[in-house]
């Protein structure tokens, strides 16, 4: 066989496989619709016009009657589209029944009379033809249906805001086009060549694509990845065909063995040179066909590994909402995370907040009503169409529509729905693919476990927690004559803290050392802590210990981490004269210098068994005076001003003037 | 997600799901979301003055303190706000404001308002029933774009004309005329332009009066089969719908009929002229009229599925209550009494009335439209629905007593009236005094052609209704008397009476007398009519 017999009768074979294949596929594609059944009739017309072309070209039956077979093809073909496109789009043309007419009229006449083809001959592989004296009774309508058929498939591509019907559309629009341009070119002088045919092999691989990679007509491939990855093979197959018969027309002096031995040599050189090739071809596979999955894979890895290690609920859902929204290019995300109290959900995390407030969305809701019936993602569109969902509020579906939610991944662990991420739109405009939701979904069940443990570990913390402050409560029992004397020094630090612009992170730390500054004092025996009389050394020494005690005992709890460096250093002085180790200045911790100054003024205001309490008025001057030396005067001023402010509210009195507002801390 | 886009687009299961999915609902989830909506309209009517009136310092919080609290309501209690069309006593702005034709009230017309979800969803509904209408079986979407829509219904601000535009914003249907010139004509004018444009255009679904059909059903049959020429006729469009018809009629040896002429895709109309002309439309247009229920104050209610057989609920337009039959007469006997209802799902067969609040920010609250309607099934495996399947009985003032052993509907007596096979103009019926008692007394208008004396025709329907009603049988012996009076019209007394209405430029509900129970001077004037012409009944 020459390169030219290759060349011209590799595409009808290739052709006729694969629009073979796909009518098999749409065949055995369920539910059947109307749609799918013209669509098969397209495919049909497809595959006869390979085949008759195979066996125009072959030479070796009558090339006429097959080179008239094949001109029922286009035929079929025009009217299969039209047909199609109108169902498509539900259009009603009252002259659609012409269109049926034209080819129950012209089919027999193509195949049976010289009145379309008068005509046909093989001359040395080159094919020859006459056109009879209806060809443009033929060809006009049929052309006029073509191009109705393409500008109604363009006017739906340009109306439609659904990408995956864009998608669809587009490779149906593209199919269309060749296949019009290449059977035009039958009427000039490159008709002899089988461009026509060649272009429909494009066709057929277009039509292949559209139905793998965006489920043309939700047609469902099982084979998909196999035939995806049978793709390279394929194309190694032709190379190595090429190679060999273009190797076999050139060395003409072959016979016999020898043309077999050529064969071999061929064949391994191009296996060795184009087996650099192989992997390139893989990898463009994989990127035409899984480009999102692979990044997507990615970012699963990664939050797998960022996260494992973490237990902090509210980092977690952060960590995985931005690696999210930046590898799937999303505007807005949110994590719901389910209240055990009542079984309601409440947002927990978001990236790219809509404008307006978050719902709750109760326990009755029927967005988490139906994941925990269908355990698997919600779509916008199910959540548009299904009749359930019509119970959603107006305040509802406006928070929805805001955001704009397109879907709605269940987080589940062992069968319960513990929360949800709700995704917006793709910054592409473009909609979620079938493998979008296979990563979410991963994701999802990833993202479950580690909130669920977090939400273990935070639920054991807070019994931690709630027995530190039981015990501090106690000591507040043993050691004053008030049980709210750690509280109300946590209330004064807070607001101090949060006048000299601490974080809220901060803030938090500041009050939990307020509430638990004086928790070492556990280990201090009733002989010393109660002792009216004055303390010896080693009776102070032990009183010492207890800020170094008190942080040691919270230290290990991860909530209370920031706090036990408060504890430990809330007795050292500004001029470094306290303890534990003498720090000065800057050196103690902000919130430890806030204690500082608190923690006295409250002594000084407490009765104890060895002295009478000072007064308001005359600790303040005590403050006042230690300002700069003892304490922080930053400090002493918004403790000042918080105690002003207090005051006034308290007893609705005019502020003092000589308490000027402190400046926040930069 | 627009219907037009899911049309447009080939998407048509997910165009059967969002119009006619709620009919495969299970009882919960209809439920579930008829509670979910009435607490939301709860917190909407608790803002407004109207719902305040109703709720007094009540806080509401769930569906049986609403059952519990809020008093059963009939129009007299919004008339104060809606007649002058007072908006900010309402939960939420109304979108638009639909009247009622004013035949159901002395008062004249009710002004119902809208909101602009309430309006949305009358055309949801309609797309459903023009879905199930057209359908062989369950998600057999026939509706295509383009398709011609006849609506032989009445203009703004009637709410059969705020169906149409709902449904037109909801779908790419052309209507026969356009609405927008529609809705500028007078109805006959307009039902008769749109009959004309049909025959150029073609026709795919009608919507309307049930008695519109089997009129011009009969109409066709009774011609003579010559066809007057017209200028429609050079239109070629027209020319071959009519030969096309011409040859099925002449193959089937009978005169053209409708169908012949149209391949209607589906009938929607409502009322209980529906059930007696079903078979008779099915005869002329080759397809049976989907029966659905709707009104002013609730909008689009219920439809039946494409089987034909009871009307189901749709879950989301209004919170159904229901009133049995035994408690709704125990509050006729006592207007003061406050019957029991009883929820959707717990509909059993029988008889109930009905109760209705909006949802959607709408003002009716456990409003009783004066409806009762029949349950018969719980269930309709062939369409698969497990909702119970109802079918519309009679308007409650309707009812025609008789000893308290029959109770007549204008269905019964319509369909007894057509089974007796005379052909009549119209009829109409009422209680009367007759052997000291209350009886029905009918006046019938026969067409010319019918030589019939009252006797021969008393005879006839009392055949009819005993086969109807099978009490009737025994009724005279234990009345004393036998209850039913005819009384046999001259020929274009109806007409006389619609024309000198029309002329007084009564309103469309108000040209033709009721069928059932016309009030006395309603019967006068079509009694003066009738004497004043010549000749014999």
């Amino acid at each position: 066989m020459s390169l030219d017999d290759a060349l011209t009768h590799l595409p009808p074979i290739l052709g006729a496989l694969i629009f073979g294949a796909l009518e098999l596929i749409v065949a055995q594609s369920k539910p059947r619709t109307r749609l799918q059944r013209i669509f098969q009739i397209y495919l049909l017309a497809m595959f006869l016009w390979s085949v008759s072309a195979f066996m125009t070209l072959s030479g070796q039956v009558e090339v006429l009657t097959w080179f008239r077979i094949m001109t029922v093809a286009p035929i079929t073909m025009t009217i299969a589209i039209f047909y199609f496109v109108q169902t498509l789009f539900g259009l009603r043309r009252t002259w659609a029944p012409l269109a049926f007419i034209f080819g129950i009229f012209f089919i027999p006449i193509s195949i049976f009379t010289p009145a379309l083809i008068k005509d046909a001959t093989l001359e040395a592989g080159v094919l020859h033809y006459e056109f009879g004296p209806l060809l443009f009774f033929v060809a006009i309508p049929g052309y006029s249906l073509n191009f109705f058929s393409l500008a109604e498939l363009t006017r739906g591509y340009f109306k439609t805001n659904d990408i995956n019907q864009r998608n669809r559309f587009r490779y149906l629009i593209l199919a269309l086009s060749i296949t019009i341009l290449a059977t035009l070119i039958n009427f000039t002088e490159l008709g002899k060549y089988p461009i026509d045919i060649a272009a429909n092999t494009i066709t057929a691989l277009l039509i292949a694509y559209a139905i793998l990679r965006h489920q043309l007509l939700d047609i469902q491939i099982v084979v998909r990845i196999g035939l995806l990855y049978s793709i390279t093979t394929a194309i190694l197959g032709l190379v190595y065909y090429l190679a060999i018969t273009l190797t076999l027309s050139l060395v003409e002096a072959f016979s016999g063995g020898r043309i077999l031995l050529l064969s071999v040599i061929v064949a391994l050189l191009t296996s060795v040179l184009i087996s650099p090739v192989r992997d390139s071809a893989q990898s463009w596979i994989d990127r035409l066909f899984y480009r999102e999955r692979y990044n997507a894979n990615l970012m699963l890895q990664r939050l797998s590994q960022a996260t494992v290690s973490l237990l902090d609920l509210d980092k977690i859902t952060k960590i995985v909402l931005a690696d999210t929204v930046k590898t799937l290019h999303i505007d807005h995300a949110a994590i719901f995370i389910k209240h055990d109290s009542d079984g309601s959900f409440h947002l927990l995390a978001e990236e790219g907040a809509p404008k307006i407030p978050a719902i709750v969305f109760g326990a009755d809701h029927p967005i988490p009503k139906w994941m925990v019936r269908e355990n698997r993602i919600l779509s916008k569109k199910t959540l548009s169409l299904t009749p359930i969902f019509r119970s959603m509020w107006k305040k509802e579906l406006d928070y929805l529509n805001e955001f704009p939610a397109q879907l709605f991944i269940p987080l589940n662990t062992k069968g319960n729905l513990v929360g949800f991420i709700i995704v917006g739109l793709k910054r592409s405009a473009q909609a979620y693919t079938h493998d979008d939701e296979v990563t979410l979904s991963t994701l999802a069940n990833q993202t479950a476990v580690i909130i669920e443990n977090a939400r273990l570990y935070e639920d054991l913390e807070d019994t931690f927690v709630q027995t530190v402050v039981a015990l501090a409560n106690a000591i507040d029992m043993r050691d004053t004559y008030t049980s709210s004397h750690s509280l109300r020094i946590a209330e004064w630090a807070e607001a101090i803290a949060r006048l000299l612009g601490c974080t809220a992170q901060e803030t938090q730390a500041v009050y939990w050392g307020g509430l638990l500054h004086d928790i070492g004092k556990i280990g201090i025996p009733d002989s010393i802590l109660k002792k009216p009389a004055k303390l010896d050394e080693a009776e102070w020494e032990i009183i010492r210990r207890h800020t170094i005690h008190g942080a040691q005992l919270v230290a290990p709890i991860r909530r209370l981490t920031e706090v036990a460096p408060i504890i430990e250093c809330s007795h050292e002085r500004y001029d470094g004269s306290g303890y534990p180790y003498g720090l000065k200045g800057e050196e103690i911790p902000m919130g430890a210098r806030i204690i500082g100054v608190v923690d006295s003024y409250s002594a000084m205001r407490d009765e104890r068994p060895y002295k009478k309490p000072v007064s308001h008025e005359d600790a303040i001057q005590e403050l006042k005076r230690n300002a700069g030396i003892l304490f922080d005067p930053q400090v002493v001023n918004a403790f000042l001003y918080v105690l002003n402010n207090e005051q006034t509210k308290i007893l609705s009195i005019m502020s003092s003037s000589n308490v000027e507002e402190p400046a926040s801390r930069t | 997600m627009n219907s037009r886009m899911l049309l447009e687009e080939g998407r048509r299961d997910e165009l059967w799901i969002k119009h006619c999915g709620f009919f495969t609902l299970t009882p919960d989830d209809f439920m579930d979301v008829q509670k979910r909506l009435l607490l939301e309209q709860i917190n909407l009517l608790g803002n407004s003055q109207i719902g305040k009136k109703l709720f007094g310092n009540k806080v509401l919080s769930s569906v049986e303190d609403f059952r519990q609290i809020v008093p059963l309501t009939t129009y007299a209690y919004y008339e104060e706000y809606f007649d002058k069309q007072i908006e900010d006593v309402l939960p939420e702005k109304p979108f638009v404001w639909a009247r009622t034709s004013g035949r159901t009230s002395s008062k004249g017309p009710k002004w119902v308002p809208y909101t602009k979800t309430m309006y949305d969803r009358l055309g949801d509904l309609t797309v459903g029933a023009m879905l199930m209408a057209s359908a062989s079986y369950t998600g057999d979407v026939k509706l295509e774009r383009n398709d011609k829509f006849l609506l032989a219904t009445a203009p703004p601000p009637y709410v059969s004309a705020f169906v149409s535009r709902s449904a037109q914003d909801q779908l790419q249907v052309q209507f026969l005329p356009p609405l927008e010139q529609g809705e500028h004509m007078e109805y006959a004018q307009r039902v008769a332009l749109g009959f004309r444009l049909a025959m150029r255009e073609g026709m795919d679904y009608f919507m309307g009066l049930a008695s519109v059909l089997a009129r011009m059903g009969e109409q066709f049959e009774q011609q003579s089969g010559s066809t007057k020429l017209s200028k429609e006729l050079l239109d070629p469009a027209t020319l071959w719908r009519l030969v096309r018809a011409v040859i099925i009629a002449k193959l089937n040896r009978r005169n053209i009929l409708p169908k012949d002429i149209w391949k209607l895709k589906g009938i929607m109309t409502g009322g209980a002229d529906t059930i007696v002309y079903g078979s008779k439309i099915e005869h002329y247009w080759g397809k049976k009229p989907l029966q659905g229920f709707g009104c002013t104050e609730g909008g689009n209610l219920a439809m039946q599925g494409w089987n034909g057989k009871g009307m189901v609920f749709s879950h989301d337009i209004a919170f159904l209550e229901f009133i049995p039959l035994d408690e709704h007469l125990k509050s006729r006997a006592d207007p003061s009494y406050q019957p029991k209802t009883v929820l959707y799902n717990e509909l059993g067969l029988g008889i109930y009335e009905f109760v209705l609040t909006n949802f959607h920010g709408g003002a009716f609250v456990r409003y009783r439209i004066g409806d009762l309607f029949e349950v018969i099934a719980l269930e309709d495996e062939e369409l698969g629905s497990p909702l119970p399947q109802l079918r519309f009985y009679s308007r409650a003032d309707d009812v025609i007593d008789l000893g308290n052993l029959v109770r007549l509907t204008e269905k019964d007596i319509w369909e007894a009236i057509e089974a007796t096979g005379v052909k009549y103009q119209d009829w109409t019926a009422r209680k009367e005094f007759n052997c000291d008692d209350l009886s029905l007394h009918i006046y019938l208008e026969p067409k010319p052609s019918e030589n019939i004396t009252v006797e021969e025709y008393g005879r006839k329907l009392d055949l009819e209704l005993s086969k109807l009603v099978p009490e009737f049988n025994s009724l005279d012996e234990i009345l004393g008397c036998y209850p039913v009076q005819v009384t046999l019209l001259k020929p274009g007394s109806f007409d006389r009476y619609m024309k000198q209405k029309q002329q007084e430029g009564a309103d469309l509900a108000h040209i033709k007398p009721p069928h059932m129970q016309p009030s006395d001077q309603v019967m006068q004037r079509l009694l003066e009519f009738e004497s004043s012409l010549p000749g014999n009944p």
